[in-house]
Formats: C-alpha cells, sequence, structure tokens
C-alpha cells in the first residue's frame, strides 16, 4: 500500500500551484524566469502526461497509497480502479486544454499569478477526488475543492463576484456538513470499520438491517449534502450566480470539475459505500428520483427563460448534472454504466459550449442573448463548435448526447422491467418522458442562439455594431474548442470502447 | 459496412453536392448559375436513384453501439417515397431557377435543398427505427434553413416554431423507440410487425402508450392535429419552392414514418381496436375537417395552401389509422397524389404573388387575362384536389371512403366519409374562388391587383405543367399504381 | 511516593506565589516572572501527566496532616494531568502572543496588575482540576471570578467596566447558587470531600431518602456552573465580557475559565455524585436541550454581529454548547467527545484571539468589518492563524474541529433517541459556523477596492507601531497554537486514548 507515484498528480499541482502564489510575493515588479502562464502550463502538461502514464502502463497504479490515518480507522488513500480512472482519465484530458483557452483569454487580466495558481492547485484537488480510495479521503479533498475554487469565484473582485463566492463557500461547506453524517454513519456501519470505497457496497449487513431507516435518512441527507456541488435543487442557488467568475473557471470548474465532483461522490456514495442493492425499492430511492426530476424540470424551464447566456448555460449544467444523478438513482449495473456515460459526455459537451460563449465574450464583449445576432458569420469555426455542442446536448443521434441520453432511457426501461411492482415504479418512465422535454427545452434554449447567430434578422437598420469587427478567436482558443467538438464526435460515432469499460464498471459496483 | 453500397449513393451524392454548393464561391454571387447547378445535380440523383432502386437490397453502413446500427434497404415503400422526392425534388429546382432570380443568398437555398434531398432519401431507405430516426433528426435540421432564408422577422419566428414541434415530435416518438427497444431485440422493419405477444405482454398500458407517443410524435411532421402549429407559420414564410417541397414532400416523411411504426414495427394487428386507434381516426378526421374550416377563412394565399395541407394530409392519416387494405391503397395513393397537386398549387401560388406582388387572396385578381396558362393549371389541379373525376383526387378518396366503410372501427365508417365530403366542399371553396374571380373578373378592378406580365418563364411554368399534367394522368390511369399500392398493402395487412 | 506526586501541589502554590511577588515588580517584570511562572507550571502538569499514564492509576495526595475524610485533598490522574498542562501551554501562548498588545492596552502603572490576575487565574485553574474538596472548589471558583473580573477591568474604558460589572453580577449568581448547592450536600452527606461524600451519596439513593433534595442539589450546582460557563440561556454577559476585554484576557476566559468551570462539573457528576444517579435524573437531558438550542442559537447571533470581537465572543456560547452536548448524551463516549472539545476549543479560540490581535494592530487597532478589510495582506501569519481557525471551527478535516465533530457524531451514534437531533444540529451549526466565520475570513482577504481607506484609519494605523511586522512573540505564539490545532487534527490518537483512560480512572 505504497505506491508513492499515486501521491505525485495530487501533490504536485498543488505544490506547484502554490509556489507560483509564493513565488509573487517574492519578485514583485522583478522579472522571473518563468511567467505564470508558462509555469502553470508546463505543471498541468506534465501532471495529465504522469497521468495518463499512471492510468495506461499496466501495473503502474500497485495497490494504492495509504497516506496518513487521520482518526481511530479513518486513513487518507489514494486507490484508482476503474471508476476513478474514468474520472482521472477525463479530468486529465480537459485541464491542459482548458489551460491553454486561458492563456489567451486571460492576457489582458491583472493578478495573473492568484489565477493560475488557484487553477493548478484545483485540478490536484480534483485528481485527489478521482483517486480517493475511500470516503474519508474524498470528504477531505471535497472541503479542499471547496477551498481553492473559491477565490477563483472572487476573481474579477467585483460586488457581484463576492457575493457569489460567498453564496458558493456557505452552500458548499453546508452541504459537506450533511455530507459529514454519512461518513460517520457509514464508518460505524461498515463492515471493516473504514470508508474504504467497495464495489457493492460494505455496510455490515446484520447492523445495517436494524437501522435501515435511519440510514436511509442519513443516506437522503447526504445526498443532499454532496447534491449542494451537484447543484441538486434545491442547492444549485450558488452555481448561476457563479457565472460571474472568468470563463475558463466557470467552464472547467463549473460545468467539470466542481460540479462533477459531486456527481462522482454521490455515485461513489451510493455504489461504493452504500450498496445499491441497500437502497434500491426503498422510500429513499424516491425522493433522491424526484429530486433529481424537478431539477432536471426546474433547470431546463430556467434556462429557456433566462437571457444571460453564461448563466442559460449554467442551468443547463444543473438540468444535465441532475441525469446523471437519475441514472445513478436507478440503482442498476446499467444505470451506473448510463450516468457515467453521461458524466463523461456532458463535461465535453458543456465545456465547449462555455468555451464559445467565452470565446465570443472575448472578442465581442457580448454577454447576452439577444446581442448575438449575425456572429455566426463572423465567427464561423466558434460557432460550428456550438452547433456541435448544441446538436449533441439536445441528443441528435451521430453525437455523444445521444448515446448517453439513450443509455439513460434504456436503463430507466430496464428499471421498469426488472422491478416492475415497485411502488414508486412510474416514477422512473415518468423520469424517461423529463428527460425527454429537457432534451426539448435544450432544443430551444440552444438552438435559439445559433438561429439568431446564423440568421440576423433584417429590418432595414444598419447599426454599427462591433459584431461587424468580430472575428475567431486566436488558436489557443481555438484548438481547445475543435478538439472537444471532434470528441463530441467520436464519442456520438464510436461509442463502444467507453461504453464497454462504463458497463464493465457498472457490472461490478451495480 | 456490408451490402450494397449503391444504396449509399443517392443519400450522400446529394449532401456532399449541397456542401459543395453551399462553399462554392463562384455560385455565391450568381444566384441563376446555382439554381442551374442544382437542377443539374438533382437530374444525376434521379439516375442514381434508379439505380439504387433497380439493385435493391440492403446496406448497414454502421454500428453506432452495440444493439445500435444504421442500415438501408430497398422495399416497396421505400421505392414508392423515394422516386416521388426525387422527382418532385428535380422540378422544384427547375422552378427555382427562375423564381428565386428574385431572392438574395440563392446559393444557400440551393444547398441547403439539395442537403435535404439526400436526408429524405436517406429517410425512404432507412431499414430500422433507429436509422429512420436519425435521418428524420437530419431532415429536420436541414430544412431548418430552407425556412428561415428569407431572414424576415417572421421568417426567424416560423423557423424556431418549426424546430420545436419537429424535436418535440421526434421526442415523443423516441419515448415509443426507446420502448421498443427494450421489448424486442431488434428494430428492423419487417411487413407485419415485428413484436412477438410475449413480448408485449404484462406491459400493455405502457406499450398503448408507447404506440400513441410515436404516432403523435410524427404526426407533429404531418401536421396532425393538435401539434399542427407550426405549419401555418412555415410555409408562408418560407420562399415558394420551399414552401412546395415542405407541404408535398417532407409533412410525407412524417407520414412515412408512421406507416413504418404502425404498419412494419408494431403490426397492425395489435393497434386493431384499441384506444390508440380510435383516438387516432379521430384526431385525423378532426384535422381534416378543421384544416379544410381553417383554409376556408384564411386570407392569406400560401398560408391557405397551407392549412389545406393539414387537412389533405390528415385524410392519408385517416387512411391509415383504418388499418385496413384499402384504405391504406387509398392512402398511399393520396401520398403521391397531394404531393404532386400541392407542389403544383405552391408552384402556382408563387408565380401569382410575383405576377401580382399580392399575398391576399382576394387581392389577386384578373389573373385570367394575363396568365391564362398558370390559372387553367391551377383550376385542374384544384379540382384534382376536390375530388372530381376523372382527375387522381377522386381515385385516392373512393379508396379512402371504400375502405372506410369496409373496415370495422364502428360509427367512424360513416363519419368518415361524412367528414371527408365535407372536407371536399371545403376545399372547393377555398380553391376555386380564385379560378372563378379569375376567369370570370366582372366587377370593378381592384387597385393594384391586376397581374402585371404574362404567364411566368419556361422554368416556373414546365414544372407547373407537367405536376398537374400527371396528376390528371394518374387520376385517368391509375392501375399500374394501385396495384403496386396493392402488393405493397398485401404484404403488411 | 515519588518527587513527582508533589507537583500538582506545587503548581497551585507557585502561581500563588508569583502572583504575590509581581506585586512588588513593575509591569515587565511581573510579564517575565508570570511567563516563566506558567511554563514551570505546564512542565510540572506534563510530568504528573507522563507519571500518571506510566503508573497508570490516580492519586490523591493529602494537604497537610490530616487525613481523609476530614482533612483536604488533591487528586491526580491522567485526565487532571493531561487538562493541566493542556491549560497552561494555551495560557502561555496567549499571554505570549498579547504581550505586546496588553502593553499598549493597559496603563503603564497598571501591567503588573494584570500579570498578577493572570498568575491568580493560572493557580485557580489548576486548583479545579486537581482538587478533590468540594469547599476548596468553591473558594477557588470565587478566587477566579475575581480574578476575571480583574481581567476584564483592566482596560478602565468605558465598556470594560460595565462588562466587569455583568461579569462580577452573573457570576456571582452563579456561585451563590454552587454555594447553596454545597451546602446542602454537606447538610446531607456531612462531606466535603469528593470521595467520601460519592459513597455518602450513594447510601442516600439506595435508601431512598432525600431524593427530592438530591435532585434539588444537582438541578442548583449544575445550574451554578453552567452559568459561569455560559451554557444557553445563561449567556447573555459573554459576549459584552469577551468583546470587551483585552485580547489575551479573552483568550483566557473563553478559552480556559470557563472550561474550569465544565471541567469542575464533570468531575462533581463524576466523583461526588455518581453517573448513574446523574443520567437518572434525567438532568443530562436538559443540559443536553441547552447545549443544542445553544449551538444554534449562538451561530444565529453571532452572524448578526459587526464587531469581530463580539462575533468571536458569541461563538463561544455555540461551542461551549457543544460540550454541554456531548456531556448531555450521557454516554462515556460523549464525554470523551466533549473534553477533547474542551481541548480544542481553548486551542482554537486562543487562536483566534491571538491572530485577531496581530490583525487589530494593522488596521488601525479597529475592529469592525471594514477596517479589517484587506488586513490579511497586510499580515499574513495572522490572516494564515484567523483562516485556520476559521477552519478548525466549521469542522474542516485534518484540523481539530473535524475530530471533535467526529467523536461527537460517532457517540451520538450510540444514543438512539439522541441521535437524529444531534446530527442534524452538528450539520447546522457548522454552516452556520461556516457563514460568520468565513465571512470574516473573506473580508480579510478582499482587496481594497480603489483607495476607499478614509483618512481617519491611516492616521491610527501610524499610530501603531507594527503595519506588517509584528513582535516574534506574536508570530511564535500564533505558529504554535496553528502547530497544536493541527496536532489536535492529525494525531489524535493518544489524546483520545488519554482522555479516555483518564475519564475511567475519574472517580
Amino acid at each position: 500500500m505504497n505506491n508513492m507515484i499515486l501521491a505525485v498528480p495530487v501533490l504536485l499541482p498543488v505544490i506547484g500551484g502554490g509556489s507560483i502564489l509564493f513565488s509573487e510575493r517574492r519578485s514583485r515588479g522583478g522579472r522571473r524566469l518563468l511567467s505564470p502562464e508558462r509555469f502553470a502550463g508546463c505543471l498541468v502538461l506534465l501532471n495529465s502526461l504522469i497521468v495518463a502514464a499512471i492510468l495506461l502502463i499496466p501495473g503502474a497504479r500497485g495497490e494504492g497509497l495509504v497516506l496518513f490515518r487521520l482518526f481511530a480507522n479513518l486513513t487518507v488513500m489514494f486507490r484508482i480502479d476503474r471508476m476513478g480512472s474514468v474520472f482521472a482519465g477525463l479530468v486529465a484530458f480537459l485541464w491542459p486544454l482548458a489551460t491553454l483557452y486561458s492563456f489567451e483569454y486571460m492576457k489582458h487580466e491583472n493578478r495573473k499569478d492568484t489565477f493560475f495558481a488557484f487553477y493548478v492547485m484545483t485540478y490536484g484537488i480534483t485528481m485527489g477526488i478521482a483517486f480517493a480510495g475511500n470516503l474519508t479521503t474524498l470528504y477531505l479533498f471535497y472541503e479542499m475543492l471547496t477551498l481553492v475554487t473559491f477565490p477563483l469565484v472572487l476573481f474579477p473582485l467585483s460586488r457581484e463576484a463576492v457575493r457569489a463566492s460567498r453564496t458558493y463557500l456557505y452552500f458548499s461547506i453546508g452541504g459537506a456538513a450533511f455530507a459529514f453524517i454519512g461518513l460517520v454513519f457509514v464508518m460505524s456501519f461498515s463492515v471493516t470499520g473504514t470508508t474504504a470505497f467497495q464495489p457493492g457496497g460494505m455496510l455490515n449487513p446484520e447492523t445495517a438491517a436494524g437501522s435501515r431507516d435511519i440510514l436511509l435518512f442519513v443516506y437522503v441527507l447526504a445526498f443532499f449534502g454532496f447534491g449542494v456541488k451537484a447543484a441538486v435543487f434545491p442547492c444549485h442557488v450558488w452555481l448561476p450566480r457563479a457565472t460571474v467568475a472568468p470563463t475558463p473557471v466557470t467552464a472547467l470548474l463549473h460545468a467539470v470539475a466542481v460540479v462533477k465532483s459531486g456527481a462522482f461522490a454521490i455515485l461513489r456514495f451510493t455504489y461504493f459505500n452504500y450498496g445499491a442493492g441497500f437502497v434500491r425499492g426503498s422510500w429513499a430511492q424516491w425522493v433522491i428520483m424526484a429530486a433529481a426530476l424537478a431539477t432536471i424540470l426546474f433547470g431546463s424551464t430556467m434556462a429557456v427563460r433566462e437571457v444571460h447566456w453564461k448563466r442559460r448555460l449554467a442551468y443547463s449544467t444543473i438540468s444535465n448534472l441532475s441525469y446523471i444523478l437519475f441514472g445513478a438513482a436507478l440503482m442498476t449495473p446499467f444505470g451506473l454504466a448510463a450516468s457515467l456515460s453521461h458524466l463523461t459526455a456532458h463535461a465535453f459537451m458543456k465545456i465547449c459550449s462555455f468555451f464559445c460563449a467565452g470565446a465570443v465574450m472575448h472578442q465581442t464583449g457580448k454577454t447576452y442573448i439577444y446581442e448575438l445576432d449575425g456572429l455566426g458569420r463572423r465567427m464561423p469555426v466558434t460557432f460550428a463548435c456550438l452547433l456541435t455542442a448544441s446538436l449533441s446536448l439536445m441528443g441528435i443521434p451521430l453525437f455523444a448526447g445521444f448515446i448517453s441520453k439513450w443509455n439513460l432511457c434504456r436503463a430507466a426501461f430496464l428499471y421498469g422491467d426488472q422491478y416492475a411492482d415497485g411502488p414508486g415504479g412510474w416514477l422512473v418512465y415518468a423520469g424517461v418522458a423529463v428527460i425527454l422535454y429537457s432534451a426539448l427545452m435544450t432544443g430551444i434554449y440552444m438552438f435559439s442562439v445559433l438561429i439568431r447567430a446564423y440568421t440576423p434578422v433584417h429590418e432595414g437598420q444598419a447599426q454599427e455594431d462591433p459584431a461587424q469587427t468580430a472575428s475567431d478567436p486566436g488558436w489557443m482558443m481555438l484548438v481547445p474548442l475543435l478538439i472537444f467538438a471532434a470528441v463530441i464526435l467520436l464519442i456520438g460515432l464510436h461509442s463502444g470502447p467507453l461504453m464497454g469499460l462504463l458497463t464493465a464498471i457498472g457490472g461490478e459496483a451495480g | 459496412m456490408e451490402g450494397q453500397i449503391i444504396l449509399l449513393l443517392p443519400i450522400v451524392y446529394p449532401i456532399l453536392a449541397g456542401m459543395l454548393v453551399l462553399s462554392g464561391k463562384g455560385l455565391r454571387e450568381n444566384g441563376r448559375l446555382a439554381s442551374l447547378v442544382t437542377a443539374a445535380a438533382l437530374a444525376v440523383q434521379l439516375v442514381f436513384v434508379a439505380a439504387a432502386l433497380a439493385r435493391g437490397g440492403s446496406l448497414t453502413i454502421w454500428k453506432l453501439t452495440d444493439t445500435i446500427s444504421l442500415t438501408l434497404r430497398v422495399d416497396g415503400v421505400s421505392r414508392l417515397f423515394a422516386a416521388l422526392t426525387c422527382g418532385v425534388w428535380l422540378l422544384g429546382a427547375v422552378y427555382s431557377v427562375s423564381y428565386l432570380s428574385h431572392e438574395a443568398r440563392v446559393s444557400r437555398f440551393c444547398g441547403f435543398y439539395l442537403i435535404v434531398e439526400g436526408a429524405l432519401t436517406g429517410l425512404d431507405f432507412s431499414a430500422d427505427l433507429i436509422t429512420m430516426y436519425v435521418f428524420f433528426e437530419m431532415m429536420t435540421l436541414t430544412s431548418l434553413p430552407l425556412v428561415l432564408h428569407e431572414q424576415s422577422r417572421e421568417a426567424v419566428r416560423a423557423g424556431m416554431k418549426y424546430l420545436f414541434y419537429s424535436v418535440a415530435g421526434a421526442f415523443m416518438a423516441l419515448f415509443g423507440i426507446l420502448f421498443l427497444a427494450g421489448v424486442s431485440s431488434g428494430l428492423a422493419f419487417s411487413g407485419g410487425g415485428i413484436l412477438t405477444d410475449a413480448a408485449v405482454s404484462g406491459k400493455e398500458g405502457l406499450f398503448k402508450l408507447a404506440a400513441f407517443c410515436m404516432i403523435l410524435g410524427f404526426g407533429v411532421k404531418a401536421g396532425m392535429f393538435p401539434l399542427h402549429g407550426w405549419l401555418p407559420a412555415a410555409h408562408p414564410a418560407a420562399p415558394a419552392p420551399a414552401s412546395a417541397v415542405l407541404s408535398g414532400l417532407i409533412t410525407k416523411s412524417g407520414v412515412l414514418a408512421i406507416i413504418r411504426v404502425v404498419y412494419f414495427i408494431i403490426g397492425a394487428e395489435r393497434l386493431r381496436g384499441s384506444w390508440v386507434q380510435y383516438v387516432w381516426i379521430v384526431l385525423a378526421l378532426l384535422t381534416v375537417v378543421m384544416g379544410s374550416m381553417l383554409a376556408y377563412r384564411e386570407p392569406l394565399l400560401k398560408k391557405r395552401l397551407a392549412y389545406s395541407t393539414v387537412s389533405q394530409v390528415s385524410y392519408i392519416l385517416f387512411g391509415l389509422s383504418l388499418l385496413q387494405p384499402t384504405a391504406f391503397v387509398g392512402a398511399l395513393s393520396h401520398i403521391v397524389f397531394h404531393s404532386m397537386i400541392k407542389n403544383a398549387l405552391f408552384f402556382i401560388a408563387g408565380a401569382f404573388i410575383v405576377a401580382t406582388g399580392k399575398t391576399r387572396v382576394k387581392e389577386i385578381q384578373r389573373l385570367g387575362g394575363a396568365l391564362p396558362l398558370t390559372l387553367g393549371c391551377y383550376t385542374i389541379a384544384s379540382l384534382a384536389l376536390v375530388g372530381i373525376p376523372p382527375a387522381s383526387g377522386f381515385v385516392s378518396k373512393w379508396y379512402l371512403a371504400a375502405g372506410a366503410l369496409a373496415s370495422d372501427t364502428g360509427a367512424f365508417r360513416f363519419i368518415g366519409p361524412a367528414a371527408l365530403l365535407v372536407s371536399a366542399l371545403l376545399t372547393a371553396g377555398y380553391l376555386l374562388p380564385l379560378t372563378i374571380s379569375g376567369f370570370f373578373p366582372g366587377g370593378e378592378p381592384a387597385a393594384g391587383g391586376a397581374a402585371k406580365s404574362g404567364d411566368p418563364s419556361w422554368w416556373m411554368l414546365i414544372p407547373i405543367a407537367v405536376l398537374t399534367a400527371c396528376s390528371l394522368f394518374l387520376g385517368c390511369f391509375p392501375g399500374p399504381l394501385l396495384s403496386a399500392l396493392e402488393s405493397i398493402a398485401a404484404s403488411v395487412l | 511516593m515519588s518527587i513527582v506526586q508533589n507537583f500538582p501541589f506545587f503548581s497551585i502554590i507557585l502561581a500563588m506565589f508569583s502572583g504575590i511577588v509581581s506585586s512588588i515588580l513593575p509591569g515587565k517584570r511581573a510579564r517575565n516572572v508570570s511567563l516563566i511562572m506558567i511554563a514551570a507550571t505546564t512542565a510540572l502538569s506534563f510530568a504528573v501527566l507522563c507519571f500518571c499514564i506510566r503508573t497508570g492509576e490516580s492519586y490523591t495526595y493529602m494537604m497537610g496532616h490530616f487525613p481523609a475524610p476530614w482533612g483536604n485533598e488533591i487528586r491526580a490522574g491522567v485526565l487532571e494531568g493531561l487538562t493541566a498542562s493542556m491549560f497552561g501551554v494555551v495560557m502561555f501562548l496567549s499571554v505570549l502572543g498579547g504581550v505586546n498588545y496588553t502593553a499598549s492596552d493597559v496603563e503603564r502603572s497598571k501591567l503588573n496588575l494584570f500579570y498578577i490576575m493572570i498568575d491568580l487565574m493560572l493557580s485557580s485553574l489548576l486548583a479545579l482540576v486537581y482538587t478533590n474538596d468540594l469547599f476548596t472548589a468553591y473558594v477557588f471558583v470565587e478566587i477566579n471570578t475575581i480574578a476575571g473580573c480583574g481581567l476584564i477591568m483592566i482596560r478602565q474604558k468605558r465598556k470594560s467596566m460595565s462588562a466587569a460589572i455583568r461579569y462580577m453580577i452573573m457570576s456571582q449568581l452563579g456561585s451563590g447558587l454552587f454555594l447553596i448547592g454545597l451546602s446542602m450536600l454537606y447538610d446531607v452527606t456531612g462531606h466535603l470531600l469528593m470521595s467520601p461524600a460519592r459513597e455518602s451519596v450513594a447510601r442516600i439513593m439506595a435508601g431512598e431518602s432525600y431524593v427530592i433534595p438530591m435532585l434539588v442539589i444537582l438541578a442548583v450546582i449544575s445550574v451554578g456552573l453552567a452559568i459561569k460557563s455560559g451554557l444557553y440561556p445563561f449567556h447573555y454577559w459573554i459576549p459584552d465580557t469577551y468583546g470587551y476585554a483585552t485580547p489575551t484576557a479573552s483568550a483566557v476566559l473563553s478559552g480556559l475559565v470557563s472550561k474550569g468551570y465544565i471541567f469542575l462539573l464533570i468531575k462533581i457528576f463524576y466523583r461526588v455524585l455518581g453517573e448513574n444517579f446523574v443520567i437518572g435524573s434525567h438532568l443530562i437531558n436538559v443540559l443536553y436541550c441547552f447545549g443544542v438550542a445553544g449551538m444554534v442559537m449562538g451561530s444565529v447571533h453571532a452572524i448578526a454581529e459587526k464587531d469581530a470581537r463580539r462575533m468571536i465572543a458569541y461563538s463561544s456560547v455555540a461551542q461551549i454548547g457543544y460540550i454541554y452536548m456531548g456531556i448531555g448524551l450521557g454516554t462515556e463516549q460523549g464525554m470523551v467527545a466533549a473534553v477533547f472539545h474542551i481541548f480544542t476549543h481553548s486551542i482554537t479560540k486562543a487562536l483566534l484571539f491571538i491572530s485577531a490581535v496581530g490583525l487589530y494592530e494593522v488596521s488601525g487597532g479597529r475592529t469592525d468589518y471594514h477596517s479589517l478589510r484587506g488586513a490579511a495582506y497586510r499580515n499574513s501569519l495572522a490572516g494564515i492563524g484567523f483562516a485556520v481557525g476559521s477552519l478548525s471551527m466549521v469542522g474542516f478535516p485534518m484540523l481539530s474541529g473535524f475530530i471533535s465533530k467526529l467523536l461527537f457524531a460517532a457517540s451520538a451514534l450510540r444514543c438512539p433517541g439522541k441521535m437524529l437531533p444531534t446530527i442534524i444540529v452538528l450539520a447546522v451549526s457548522t454552516t452556520l459556523n461556516a457563514v460568520y466565520f468565513l465571512r470574516l475570513v473573506i473580508t480579510l482577504y478582499s482587496r481594497q477596492q480603489g483607495s476607499e481607506k478614509d483618512p481617519e484609519g491611516e492616521a491610527k494605523e501610524r499610530k501603531r507601531p507594527a503595519s506588517g511586522k509584528s513582535s516574534w512573540m506574536l508570530r511564535l505564539s500564533i505558529l504554535c497554537l496553528i502547530g497544536l490545532n493541527l496536532f489536535l487534527g492529525l494525531m489524535s490518537r493518544p489524546v483520545i486514548q488519554a482522555i479516555t483512560d483518564g475519564l475511567a480512572m475519574f472517580d
């Protein structure tokens, strides 16, 4: 249990990022060997390569690594299983591209040191969540994630940013406080007395059966607790507000890292601590499924009404995250596989969308939907990528979003077949209807932007507006966009290998 | 990929051709050249389609996942639709050469026009439910720019409405597809249905709901009440060739989807006598009557024709809902006839609007003197649509009525034909006034409403004439067509 | 009998003696004497602790030549040694860290008085920890009160005066109740020494006589000590007292004094009345309810506060609530959790107050939010210290507050009736703590927008000596406190083990 290499992808970015912060103090005004961006970029790239090596070289991940003992039986340990490798791989792939994007985006900002320092540190912490081998470690890094992302939300230092960061902080810590309850109960009711992740759950059957109701209640509490980061209604309030942060932050953190960590934590907690068999069929399952469905409805509907582009995408994220949670709530192997597939697909789709929005904001300064007329012609590559992402979000076949939506709905139907006599069985069918409704709403809110962008209405006015002079952003912002669009298509057309891996994960854990 | 690759050709070729037209620099300035290129491309397409239909066979294009793959196959239904589509599309392109010379950005229109043809052919050739769904969505998305073409506020609103209704309908249908994917091991079309009793047992309620969702969902594209709202918005907003193919063929894709679902997947027997069938009949008849009434009261010419489409396509849906061979034949034949007639009518309407500059029916007057040939074709087409023998509309209506009377659907055996009759009267009411006021103007000439020029150019006239002639011809000699349709009916019922 | 066994007695006497000596010394000397004395007594206590761990049992130490049950006794065990050491360490670091600020806050002529009070306070705390005699306990409770009043009053500002008076009144109320309870107990049992009194009580309980008087005794003693330690709803004197005293005094008062009284209460429960009686009387439940209420209401009031010191004071109310909740659970694990939280809170509260000193220094001496904005950039170590303290209050993993929370939650699991409310209130309280503590931390770390600085604040800032560079003593103290916090957070096993052992041999 001492595979030291596992600590490197976690600690290297944290220490490296921290050093950017401290070096800022030292050489105030003086010249530095390496500008913060370059240093951050190298660090991120190096880290991703290390992660890739760990994941791909067979045997590299070993048995795991125990860092230290926190309390009694609770240790902080890393261990990569298949599910962790999916999340780690996803994060490691996205972070260098996002960093590349932020080079150009943040070119004209001050305080780049602070930004890149925390950006890099967040990478390490997210990796810690991916590598966590037990709930204690996950919880530890979960709390730390709040702390390192908080300065990024605060970054613009405007009044809204301060308010948004406060909301984020309070909600996150409040959520973690309720998730903590889950941690304590898992610790007390587990077979081994630790909180280690075990596919299929690790609760002691005898003691757990005796306190089933209280355990289910705690499960619901912990679901909502972790669900704060996963933006479950009603704990989603922070997410639309957090869009005041710079786009690389919103895109990566609030569409990929932070919110996916929340969903990932729920998946771990459900399938690897409690065990799907424990929760399935109980009232707790219906509660969380209803919460997920309510969030999907809420998010999709609010997105249609929202006219600020990034906030619209934020509501879209809220809704899509609950697709993942709906899949998790099914408590079946295929449900887990389906939710993981949406976790992956949505990461790409949403980061692509946010980056397109960011590119538009960067080039033209426009942030509201109604200001985007005609930009589709001026920034063709950007909007082509946005078109790809929108088609995928909507669930059009040949794109990644169709695969994940298909899986989710099929998983729901399968559940209905297998457990047809459950009391809330109709809820899964309602779930399918809700997902399809949400897909329609997605079409509305994504395509209304695209239609305006591509077909500006000719009313006879020839205003002098910046749209006339807009153009596609530089290569540092375009390359990530194109890569994301390509991956969306790739997953849409050739999802076999990915789904094979995810189904295997689902099979052993569900 | 395994199978007859030639099947892929009529699908991929127009799409590629369309993309070339879209990006071609030289075509962007010269609209007329773009239209000519398009027409030529479509002529080539006709050859490809003919070759593919002659060759027949099937083809697996690509496996999306372990359980879903994209497959193509040529059978009777696909032959019918593919041939119809390609023929009418070509005529539309010829028409556009002259019509679109008044428009801007012709190359964009032509490019997407070609791409939609490819998608439609793909839809016609689809061999399973998923492939059909893929091409269905593709068709919706690629036809959207056609609706948006004018870039007026009305066009954008109409385009959004079109998109959202279509997507809503597609997702409703997807619900059914998801259900079917669970009860059946494959989703390939097979005459008479692929579901076994064992598969559906225990889930009858859900099954019927799924079937209904699919009919309703695809019915959106076909303009069935209550989700027909996009049609009257989209048709007038688009340029005339687009409205023509929207009405004439794209709505038929919804019908095709319903045919495939009801007759080739679910199987007519399973729905016979169920609430699904009865609701379907009711909705279809409602649309028939309501569409005609709304058309009668509509002052704008293109919108009037749009409502007419709503009504007429529901004739087809009514025929299909009866689950009876004769009615089935009637429905299929009405698909053919209505396509031709409605395309002709839209082309003519385009000519009228260009000639007079007006879009309201009351203001389009005194055409008889100025555009005699056009008005003459209009009259013949109108009569065909009303159902006067020996025009083609009569044949299809006869079969529909006969099928209704022969079906075992209770009171609807009589209500159906009655509704058709009422609708026929209304059709006459909304189509013939133009003829009358055109040939027998009487009274004061309305200021500025008179036709300025003579008959339109040959480019516009030939398609009109061809379509009108066909609708007359097929009415007089329907034999070969009907026997082909009867054999299709026999394979599914 | 080894020399180490004399150490408890020595430490108490040493503290008193240095207090007496300091009365003739000038301020600075008195300060040094105080610091040396505190260090010495801590070392002594630590030696006692090691001794008790080695021998594995507690021992009684006769004071004077009169044996029990007539004479006076001191009792030392693992728990007492540990508590005494911890009190000593916290007091040392609090005094050390606040040296400069105290020097500027208190008049020069009165400075030695301050340190006398500190010495007295330490001696009375140690006595409360070690004593085995009820009346001695009372005497030192009073000495403690007086020392506390002196500490508050020393600033001689109007608010401090009124705070001191309020403190005096409430304390006297508490002491009075305690004395009444004491007298009744003596009346009923005939003993003032704790262990013999215990046997008497047991006999009484078995005999089923005097049941009501025993209940009253229990209630009165508990309420008295609860008032003195600041349990909700008897807490209203706390914000003013801790808020308007000088920070070292606040740290000592909120971190140590209240804990001393709680320790005494625990001692009485274990050693005089017996756990069975206490638990059986349902008084435990009352304490539990008040504790839970305090956890929530303390935080709610803190959120409403605009002054940083009063806010920290209200948070003490909440934290005391935690401890009483732990006691109120009525199980051994609950008690372990409560005692551990005593330690956690002392250290963390001291850290908060001392870091606050550093922050006030660079903010023109003002303590409201507006002035503190961006203070963490002006004094980075203090900012970090305050942040660590706040995070520990919130229960961030790797810090001691997290271990406290874990202990509380784990012990709650064993009490079916109280499990759910405890857990939910823990979570709610964490959230509330996050709101007000992290709000302040955010303010500390927000940069000034443009130049909104007011000229007054700048002028005042120039008056104060420090502006970015605080004295080494402050920095050392903050570092040590952070270190202690981390130690408790990461290596809590030995401490918890010691507490458990100590409680086992406590009666």
